[in-house]
């Protein structure tokens, strides 16, 4: 379509005689003029990332990708009280951090997964005494870990994690599990 | 205020280190690891980073695309560089400045003086009438001047460092602009509330000109 535009509007001949433009243009932005047609007829970058991650949540159970399909396809407002979006960088960032912790050594427990009004994903385990929340954010995980202790009281514990720092990451998820005792932030 | 629109833009950052850095001391083993740690995510794939060692003094590089070569990071012995091109919607904005972000805040580098922060675009009118008043304006046949264009530099509000702008008609689209933005930042924490707050100046910056974006950028 653009290409069919610039051929049918060559550039002018104003155009042509100013050498040091044509350069700068092309210099600011070597591909500019040479790749943008493709990128027109393709996917643009969102949409390869798109592709990207629906690719990379392949190895997940195909219960977590449905969940992840589904949470992708969520639009504004899909509470009928203004919630956001899901960005795909957010689920990107869930299916990087499942795949992580799927590799695991123990048995995976697969969490469920729910949309926040901020339109961000919280990754939840719930277990007969521990429990354990990872809500993905814009600075990286937020974590919150509940305990019911001997006496039958809740103990709450939270911490925050980098976004690639999986092996952080997992030292939770053993917390919930139970292979890591003491919640690892302390 | 004339409404554009954007068909496509690039967006650039490149830190100059405060000392070139010998070889032995790049760490080029952690860059890599840590850059496909921080974007397998953005479908970086491990044989796509590539190393050169040259003469293993200071004729080395580190690179990398991502996107089908639409992004490119390099980091050599003088400096880093993060370039995207072929950007064309909010969404890709988003994204592009997500990964820039990314690889500022987890892939280790050497510390630097500054970091330049440019970005350009390829905008048309959103009402082809506008266009022509934009343009005529800038137009001076008594002295002829075919067009006069756009080099400014600009002090935007919440952004402290000028913002160089120029703007220049498109080659690409007829009766388009391509606009041209480049500024600087103190140090190489490049994080995405300071690029969020670079691309707002940048806006604020064309807006002293009389144009602006049809929908916001930067957020959905």
């Amino acid at each position: 379509m653009v290409m069919s535009s610039i051929l049918s509007n060559p550039p002018r001949c104003g155009d042509i005689d100013q050498p040091a433009k044509i350069q700068r243009q092309s210099n600011m932005d070597p591909s500019m003029l040479d790749t943008q047609y493709f990128f027109f007829g393709s996917h643009g970058i969102s949409g390869l990332f798109g592709i990207i991650t629906d690719d990379r949540s392949a190895s997940l159970p195909s219960h977590l990708r449905r969940r992840i399909d589904e949470l992708s396809s969520l639009s504004s407002n899909w509470d009928g009280e203004g919630a956001k979006k899901i960005k795909t960088n957010v689920i990107s960032d869930v299916v990087e951090a499942l795949k992580c912790l799927m590799q695991l050594e123990g048995n995976f427990r697969e969490p469920f997964l729910a949309p926040t009004f901020d339109g961000f994903v919280q990754i939840e385990w719930h277990g007969d005494k521990r429990s354990l929340e990872i809500e993905a954010v814009e600075t990286g995980w937020l974590l919150v870990g509940t305990m019911a202790t001997a006496g039958g009281e809740r103990q709450y514990f939270s911490a925050d994690c980098g976004i690639s720092n999986f092996e952080r990451l997992g030292r939770f998820y053993y917390w919930f599990i139970g292979t890591e005792m003491l919640w690892p932030s302390l | 205020m004339f409404k554009i629109d954007l068909k496509i833009s690039s967006v650039s950052v490149e830190s100059i280190f405060k000392n070139a850095v010998l070889f032995k001391d790049s760490h080029l083993d952690q860059v890599a690891q840590k850059s496909l740690e921080t974007l397998s995510a953005f479908g970086l794939k491990p044989t796509q980073i590539a190393s050169r060692a040259g003469d293993q003094i200071y004729n080395y590089d580190l690179s990398f695309p991502l996107f089908n070569g639409a992004g490119t990071f390099r980091i050599s012995a003088e400096k880093s560089e993060v370039t995207f091109l072929n950007a064309t919607t909010e969404k890709d904005l988003e994204i592009v400045l997500q990964c820039v972000s990314r690889i500022y805040e987890h892939v280790p580098m050497p510390p630097c003086n500054t970091s330049s922060i440019s970005a350009n675009a390829q905008v048309v009118f959103a009402l082809p009438k506008e266009g022509s008043d934009f343009l005529d304006s800038h137009v001076d046949s008594s002295k002829q001047i075919g067009w006069g264009g756009v080099l400014a530099y600009v002090i935007c509000p919440n952004w402290t460092p000028e913002v160089r702008l120029v703007i220049d008609k498109s080659m690409v689209y007829q009766d388009g602009l391509f606009l041209t933005w480049s500024t600087t930042h103190l140090g190489n924490n490049i994080s995405l509330p300071t690029l969020n707050a670079a691309g707002k100046a940048f806006v604020d910056a064309i807006e002293k000109f009389g144009l602006t974006f049809s929908k916001s950028h930067g957020h959905e």
